[in-house]
């Protein structure tokens, strides 16, 4: 897992809670470096789920629940980070239809140890578009939350249908009509 | 300052140690990032120092490579424009020494196995002239031999160990050898040497080799060069030749270039349409341009420049013929487009100036129907056809003739369509043939025409020509000839009728000839033996009557024969050349001897111009004469009886004589004159019976002095003699033949004749007729007298008299025979019986004589037997001897019947033509089945007639035909023919012979 992820996992918990949330969470979630992660460092996806899992345990909020937010949060941190992607792209299809064509293979030329969902767009019509979520990580509800903010970030309405194929929630399908 | 709480102060504390820990945790988290920053960075760090030594390493091997490339290009550009071997090699060993500070470099040149040093550089470019021995080292000695020979280069790095090196010296220690080549061929070798050890290394190996490819291919191109410049020479000679060919053309000739602009115009063709331009100005200028100047030279200017642009679309080679031009000039134009590969690069008029062909060609043409309207006036049947007899145009008349239309047989196979019969293919293509070679001939045939009737026509053709003077075939003029050709073989057929009748009439006569003659010779003969049987004086006068009886009858018959002979023209002359003279004297002998009581004077008054040598029928000749001459004896008791000739006039080779013969007898009273030549006419009854005879003498003359378009007139009175005048125009002949042809028969030899004879009579007329013959002779009355002259004289033939007093024939012959030491004991011996009995004739052979012969005997029948003999020969010369009849065979065949002999004779002369042409035909053509069926058929008549030579070679052929290889036959069918001919001419010399026999 990238340290990015769990940086700013850490910074969303801060921003939702305080600092004591983060300290509680990281204290019982038991962390090899005393929850001292970087940016540039890599860490064992294990980690993140510990400190979800806790953080659903002290909060009493759902992991797919912390996991949409979390989503809606980091998105924005994408769109910080790569606002030359998002300016280019025209709408949440665009973003989306290019998601495992062009994003992701950028992404492992950077980090190639980073482990990446994958995204196949079914069917694309008009203001439909269905595409499928596959990864070991089940973390469908990530992805979500990066759906709403992004088709909020384009100021799009619609409606997101989540339908799991198997499951146990690794193989999800997604159905996206926009009004 | 207020006072914390203890919950307050707890709260705070709690915060301090939040913050406490998160700060901690940064501090851990910067650590870390700064301890993996810090592991990344030298791992770049390493990266990047490899990449750049690798950079530098990479940029020393482009500088390298650089640097070789650059010294090649300079090599390179230094020899540019260097074709010759020589100095390339020059520049080349001195470039190699400074570029690489080599101690030497040679280059040698390969040829005939040798290796040719050229070069004799050392460093520093100084050439030391006590190297530069010109080495000629040979293939495969030393290393430049090796390599030579092997065409591979080699670097031997110390050459003290190399047991090729053989010049002994210490100062250099490797050497390097690349060869030349050239197409696979090794041409040359660089050599170079160094005083280092291990000096040469792959760069300079590559970098000679290199140079050696520069080399090649400089001489490949010195090679290209010469050859170019070779064609360049033969092309601008080429170009000159054609410059000047095409400007004195006489066929005008102008160029235009792809963009139709003149690009080369002749003096014809400026001459012809009037041009009077420097070349220089009307080159380069426009077709259409041209079109346009020039369009008032032509009559019709819009029908020609039709005909061009036509031609230029359709871009065929394209004659336009006929153009007329204003100043009455005619030209043919020749439109050539120029095309290379498809491509369309100019094009080409040819013009030529046609006026006065044309002019003569209209003149011709015009000359031509008049003529051929004229023959079609005169009823001539035109055609003409091609080579292949199709019919081009046929004219009224010809249509009219075959009953056909024009457009009926228009293109149709004039032979198939009109030949009557496939016989008369082969002829019509005879003629062909001719017409092919160009000439004329004419010829009958018959054509059926449309009806199907036939017709006969003379067909003379000619070679017909088309308007280019090409044959293209023949024309015929027809000429209808049927009605001619149907009275011709009506003609044909009378004649054969007539000769049918002819030939009945001819075997008839032989026939009544030998028939009656026979049993009258017997008649004559026992009436002369009864005379030697001591005859009573009463039976004497009966026996004189006897003879005298038989020989009028005698007389008669042949008379009666001989006018028949000449009245049916079954008489055939046998002209030979013979003196007329020479006939008159010995008659005036003959009819001397007759004369019994009377006394008569015979004289000759022939003038003197009489004395050459005329061309007639012996026979003919004789019996005119000598009827006159009988007759005239017969009627005169005393006085003479004379003889007078002249030549008068002279037509051609025809000489008219005038003859008389005048007696002095009883004459012929003036009613009777007229009648006198009359067949059976005698003077009268009162005369006939005086003079007995059948009158039929003068008749006969009559008849035969027409032959030679003469005419008999007699003047003469009753008591007052007679006087018979005619004329003969008779040929001249040839003054040498009467050298070798004095008479029919001479002498074929020097003979020297025995007579041995009692009787005087009979010896003066043997004596008389070898007089005549020219033998010289000795006389003998008896067999003891004759035996007396052998002794001393040899003689070639012995004339016997059987009965004689003191030494009869048959003793004279065995005493003869038996004497060894007489020579002439084998001499020939004739027996002169007076007995026809077969008894007398045994015995005469017995007795060693050799012929026998009855009395009364006359010449011909010595003449026969002298022939055998070979003591008198005919008109054959020695040359053609070989060829003579075997007389022998005649004897075989018709043992002496000389009639039987005469009428196979004739035969064989009849027949024999139409079979031996077919044999020849079949011979020329190799028919073998035919040439053995004929020479079969044929062989047993030539045997007939005594030709066995003839009958054997017929038989060779035939045993030759058997094996098939006519290669054998050594003989041509030509050859065979002129054998044929001469032996022909023999078998009718001899048949003439034995009808005068007859």
């Amino acid at each position: 897992m990238k340290g990015l992820v769990i940086v700013e996992y850490l910074k969303f918990l801060e921003a939702e809670y305080d600092y004591s949330l983060v300290d509680k969470v990281i204290e019982s979630s038991n962390l090899p470096d005393g929850g001292a992660f970087t940016t540039v460092g890599s860490y064992h996806y294990s980690q993140m789920f510990n400190l979800v899992s806790n953080t659903s345990r002290i909060t009493e909020r759902t992991i797919d629940d912390l996991f949409f937010e979390f989503g809606k949060f980091i998105f924005q941190a994408f769109v910080m980070g790569h606002s030359h992607f998002f300016s280019s792209a025209n709408s949440s299809f665009d973003v989306f239809r290019s998601l495992d064509s062009y994003i992701h293979p950028e992404v492992r030329k950077l980090y190639p140890d980073a482990e990446l969902p994958k995204f196949t767009v079914e069917k694309e019509e008009g203001n439909e578009m269905i595409f499928v979520y596959e990864s070991a990580r089940k973390m469908s509800s990530l992805a979500s939350g990066l759906i709403d903010a992004c088709m909020i970030h384009y100021d799009e309405d619609g409606r997101v249908d989540k339908h799991n194929i198997d499951n146990d929630g690794e193989i999800v399908r997604f159905r996206i009509r926009k009004n | 300052m207020a006072k914390l709480s203890d919950s307050e102060f707890e709260k705070i504390k709690d915060q301090t140690r939040l913050l406490e820990k998160r700060v901690a945790r940064e501090i851990k988290s910067r650590e870390a990032a700064e301890k993996l920053l810090e592991s990344k960075s030298k791992e770049l760090f390493e990266l990047n120092k490899w990449l750049s030594e690798l950079n530098d390493k990479l940029k020393l091997e482009v500088e390298k490579n650089n640097h070789f490339f650059e010294a090649i290009n300079e090599f390179g550009l230094s020899l540019v424009g260097k074709n010759n071997l020589n100095e390339i090699a020059w520049v080349v060993s001195e470039k190699l020494i400074h570029k690489y500070d080599l101690d030497n470099c040679f280059i040698y040149a390969i040829k005939d196995n040798q290796c040719y040093q050229i070069t004799p550089f050392e460093n520093q470019g100084k050439v030391r002239q006590d190297r530069f021995k010109k080495l000629k080292i040979p293939l495969g000695t030393g290393i430049v031999g090796t390599v030579a020979a092997s065409g591979k280069g080699e670097i031997v790095n110390d050459t003290s160990q190399d047991k090729r090196y053989r010049i002994n010296d210490v100062f250099r220690n490797s050497e390097l050898t690349v060869p030349i080549t050239y197409e696979g061929m090794t041409i040359g070798i660089i050599d170079s040497e160094h005083t280092q050890k291990d000096f040469f290394n792959d760069e300079h190996f590559n970098f000679f080799s290199i140079i050696a490819n520069i080399i090649s291919l400089l001489f490949k191109n010195s090679l290209i060069e010469q050859k170019n410049q070779d064609l360049r020479t033969g092309i601008r000679k080429n170009i000159h030749i054609l410059d000047s060919v095409v400007d004195n053309l006489h066929t005008g000739v102008l160029l235009f270039d792809e963009r139709d602009k003149i690009a080369m115009i002749n003096s014809e063709f400026k001459r012809i349409f009037k041009i009077s331009f420097e070349d220089k100005n009307i080159i380069g200028v426009d077709q259409a341009q041209v079109a346009k100047d020039y369009e008032g030279l032509f009559v019709t200017p819009d029908k020609f420049y039709g005909f061009v642009d036509r031609a230029k679309n359709i871009k065929q080679k394209t004659l336009i013929k006929g153009v007329e031009l204003k100043n009455g000039s005619i030209i043919d134009c020749d439109f050539i487009p120029l095309m290379s590969d498809q491509e369309y690069i100019g094009q080409l008029w040819q013009v030529r100036d046609v006026t006065q062909e044309f002019r003569f060609n209209e003149r011709i043409e015009r000359s031509e129907e008049k003529y051929r309207g004229l023959i079609e006036n005169m009823h001539l049947g035109l055609l003409e056809v091609d080579h292949e007899h199709r019919i081009l145009r046929a004219y009224d008349w010809f249509c009219d003739m075959l009953g056909y239309t024009e457009e009926e047989i228009i293109g149709k196979n004039a032979v198939d369509l009109f030949s009557a019969n496939r016989d008369q293919i082969n002829l019509i293509d005879y003629h062909s043939d001719l017409r092919l070679e160009g000439r004329p001939s004419s010829y009958e045939v018959q054509l059926r025409k449309k009806s199907g009737a036939l017709i006969w026509v003379i067909i003379s053709g000619a070679p017909l020509f088309d308007e280019q003077g090409q044959m293209v075939g023949s024309l015929g003029i027809h000429f209808d000839i049927t009605d001619r050709k149907n009275l011709e073989s009506e003609i044909k057929k009378a004649y054969q009728e007539a000769e049918f009748s002819r030939e009945a009439e001819k075997a008839f006569l032989a026939n009544m000839s030998h028939e009656i003659r026979n049993p009258l010779n017997a008649i004559i003969g026992l009436t002369h033996l009864l005379y030697d049987t001591k005859p009573t004086q009463k039976q004497l006068s009966h026996l004189e009557g006897l003879k005298h009886s038989s020989s009028i009858l005698m007389g008669l018959i042949s008379n009666v024969l001989d006018l028949s002979k000449i009245e049916s023209g079954v008489m055939e002359l046998s002209e030979q050349s013979l003196n007329i003279r020479t006939i008159i004297d010995s008659l005036l002998k003959i009819v001397g001897f007759n004369l019994d009581h009377k006394s008569i004077k015979y004289l000759n008054k022939l003038s003197q111009e009489v004395n050459f040598q005329v061309k007639a029928d012996p026979v003919v000749i004789n019996q005119i004469f000598l009827n006159l001459l009988s007759n005239a004896t017969k009627f005169t008791e005393r006085g003479s009886i004379e003889v007078f000739g002249e030549p008068i006039s002279v037509k051609g080779d025809k000489t008219n004589f005038l003859f008389s013969i005048k007696d002095t007898g009883i004459g012929i009273s003036a009613p009777l004159v007229e009648d006198i030549f009359n067949s059976f006419k005698q003077a009268d009854a009162e005369t006939k019976l005086k003079y007995g005879g059948t009158g039929l003498g003068l008749s006969i003359v009559k008849n035969l002095i027409t032959i030679y378009d003469g005419e008999i007139k007699v003047k003469s009175q009753s008591g007052q003699g007679a006087e018979f005048t005619f004329n003969l125009w008779l040929s001249t002949a040839n003054y040498i033949e009467t050298i070798t042809e004095k008479e029919t028969f001479s002498a074929a030899r020097e003979g020297h004749i025995l007579i041995v004879e009692d009787n005087q009579f009979n010896q003066q007329y043997l004596a008389g007729v070898l007089e005549n013959w020219g033998f010289k002779f000795d006389l003998a009355s008896n067999g003891k007298e004759a035996l007396g002259l052998t002794e001393n004289q040899h003689y070639h033939l012995i004339l016997m008299d059987i009965r004689m007093p003191i030494m009869d024939g048959y003793e004279f012959a065995i005493r003869l025979r038996d004497d060894q030491s007489n020579r002439n004991k084998m001499v020939p011996i004739i027996a002169l019986t007076a007995s026809a009995l077969i008894d007398e004739r045994d015995k005469a052979m017995r007795a060693g004589m050799n012929y026998h012969i009855t009395k009364p005997f006359d010449a011909d029948e010595i003449k026969v037997i002298f022939l055998e003999l070979g003591l008198l020969s005919n008109v054959l010369n020695e040359e053609n001897r070989s060829y003579q009849l075997d007389q022998n065979i005649l004897n075989k065949y018709y043992g002496g019947d000389h009639r039987r002999a005469a009428v196979m004779f004739g035969i064989f002369l009849k027949t024999m033509d139409v079979d031996f042409d077919a044999f020849l035909i079949a011979f020329s053509a190799a028919d073998l089945s035919s040439m053995k069926a004929l020479a079969h058929k044929m062989r047993p008549n030539f045997a007939m007639v005594g030709l066995e030579m003839m009958s054997d070679k017929l038989l060779e052929i035939e045993s030759i035909i058997e094996v098939k290889d006519l290669s054998k036959i050594n003989i041509t069918p030509e050859e065979l023919r002129i054998k044929f001919e001469k032996q022909k001419k023999e078998v009718k010399d001899q048949l003439n012979l034995l009808r005068s026999l007859l």
